[in-house]
């Protein structure tokens, strides 16, 4: 593998998860070193695209407990939840589902 | 292999559970990899351990919403009404609308071609005053893009004078110490003064609270008050609120832990009667949140954030922020602490004290008796300023008119639930609170005395007075 192979992918936050990122973005792209998994990504958001509160979001390399992952439209947890291997033009949703209702 | 019938081939067999052991029930229902309902399709979501694929889990998330609905329909005697959903514009909220219209529409279908319900009415409360940000047209294109009405209530329409909250608490000193005799909150039960602004009465109501953890359940204590009123406004016997299990079960937490375990089975359970004329159906409380954002990413729910006074706050910023981090931390290692703590709520019934108490004149919550009683139990206690003021006395009798208004100060103190008293307590004096049952109070005492801005708290004593003005009359 060369160490310059990168995969874009597409993520997007809502239920709230948007006011925690930098401009309020609701949809970002993120450029990651092949091969990267969805922990790797989480860990990408964290120190790059969440504003401040950064323990809203994240929590010992992974989300925090009430923010769902969605990969392509499918819960992460079909898959293999933080292993999961992420592939070029994924979409990955971050959903919050504190404070709803 | 069968010759050897013994228990300790049988032990065997039953750790290694190989071809030759029938498989047991829950594993002959599933595929390895597969949904758990068709068993042809690869999953898109697990819920609880179980995996759906997209098709098999919407369908599942209609057919358990009119199950929850009809078992709620079922345990109350409602006749053919109007219903209304009380919609914040949240996920859960939105979700259940869009289920109640499919509901609706699969039963104009039927043979009947008549539905149990006339008709579907989507009510809304309306937070801009306090939080500007929501953008409530969209609340209500929610509710157009689904073919139903919308009426919108504004929160400060809880201040507004007109015949349904004629009369308000402005309290005038408040003294709750552990033990002590002179527990009192008095206040004077005013007619609204029209020189200031219902707008500006509830801000100032919000900004004398003393803490996040007030601020919510005054948030919360309003919007049921207004939600009711909408429903009975627009002739809808039923209510269906959105709270899901999720929700729930946080409130079970916080509620109990706010010291309203006595109201507790009318603030969350499945179907509460406690309303005159309205029945309140919580029809969204087998769903978790997990399972409404996938339902509602699935069938293109719109919904929108509804924020709270503790969004994006620390944990510890208010009782109800840290019992939904901790009840869905919680969930999140064990996926059905959620589940175990609604269905543990499920078995809770009213006390028949609490059935048969009188409203709180806050929140309309049933009263405990001797809410003082357990305060004085409390061992926690703070020094106050207790100068004996004379004007306050326990017995109705010797209210005196203050200066102001001429009206009298009375004490409140008993009529004024529990976890109500804390928050008048610790609330700035003059505050004025929004009365969700002063009318009532006044209405028991008798007609032709529309006029009588007193209340004498001490239920006994309202009870005699009852009974003079009754036997007044037929004199």
């Amino acid at each position: 593998m060369s160490e310059a192979e990168e995969i874009t992918v597409n993520v997007e936050f809502s239920g709230g998860m948007e006011r925690l990122m930098k401009d309020q973005a609701s949809s970002i792209q993120a450029k990651l070193p092949e091969p990267a998994t969805i922990r790797d990504l989480i860990i990408h958001v964290r120190d790059n695209v969440v504003e401040d509160k950064k323990e809203l979001f994240s929590k010992n390399d992974t989300v925090c407990p009430g923010i769902l992952v969605i990969i392509n439209g499918s819960d992460w947890e079909v898959e293999d939840s933080e292993d999961t291997v992420l592939s070029n033009k994924d979409t990955v949703l971050f959903i919050s589902t504190l404070h709803g209702g | 292999m069968c010759d050897k019938t013994t228990e300790a081939s049988l032990e065997t067999q039953r750790v290694s559970p190989k071809a030759t052991v029938e498989p047991s029930q829950y594993e002959r229902k599933r595929v390895p990899g597969m949904c758990i309902k068709c068993k042809v399709i690869k999953p898109n979501v697990t819920i609880r351990r179980s995996l759906y694929c997209k098709a098999c889990f919407v369908r599942t998330c209609v057919v358990k919403f009119r199950t929850a609905l009809s078992r709620s329909r079922k345990n109350t005697t409602v006749p053919r009404t109007k219903l209304m959903v009380a919609l914040s514009g949240g996920p859960s909220s939105s979700a259940m609308l869009n289920l109640m219209a499919d509901f609706q529409r699969m039963e104009l279908r039927g043979t009947e071609a008549q539905s149990r319900y006339e008709d579907i009415i989507a009510g809304h409360v309306d937070e801009s005053v306090l939080f500007p940000d929501v953008q409530d047209s969209l609340i209500s294109e929610i509710a157009i893009s689904l073919s139903i009405e919308c009426r919108i209530t504004k929160l400060e329409d809880v201040f507004a004078t007109n015949d349904e909250a004629p009369l308000f608490i402005k309290l005038v000193q408040s003294t709750l110490a552990p033990g002590a005799l002179k527990d009192k909150i008095c206040a004077h039960l005013v007619k609204t003064n029209d020189s200031i602004s219902s707008k500006k009465r509830l801000q100032s109501l919000f900004s004398s609270l003393a803490s996040a953890t007030d601020r919510e359940e005054m948030l919360d204590i309003i919007k049921t008050l207004l939600l009711i009123r909408l429903a009975r406004k627009a002739e809808c016997g039923v209510l269906l609120m959105g709270d899901s299990g999720t929700r729930i079960a946080t409130k079970i937490v916080s509620l109990a832990s706010r010291g309203r375990g006595f109201s507790l089975p009318f603030e969350v359970g499945a179907e509460s009667s406690w309303f005159d004329n309205v029945v309140v159906y919580r029809p969204m409380r087998d769903f978790i949140m997990k399972e409404i954002a996938f339902f509602n990413m699935w069938t293109k729910q719109n919904s929108v954030v509804v924020p709270t006074f503790t969004t994006g706050a620390p944990k510890r910023a208010s009782i109800g922020r840290l019992t939904e981090s901790f009840v869905i931390g919680l969930d999140h290692d064990f996926s059905s602490t959620v589940s175990t703590i609604c269905r543990t709520m499920q078995k809770l019934e009213p006390r028949k004290q609490a059935l048969n108490s009188l409203p709180c004149l806050t929140c309309g919550m049933p009263v405990e008796n001797d809410a003082q009683a357990w305060r004085s139990r409390l061992t926690v206690s703070k020094p106050l300023a207790v100068e004996a003021e004379p004007t306050i006395q326990s017995n109705g009798s010797n209210d005196v008119p203050s200066d102001e208004d001429g009206l009298v100060r009375a004490d409140i103190t008993d009529v004024v639930c529990y976890s109500c008293q804390n928050i008048l307590t610790s609330a700035a004096s003059g505050t004025t609170f929004p009365g969700a049952t002063v009318d009532h109070f006044l209405k028991s005492k008798g007609p032709g005395d529309a006029k009588v801005d007193i209340v004498n708290a001490k239920q006994e004593a309202l009870r005699k007075q009852i009974e003079t003005f009754l036997l007044n009359d037929n004199e």
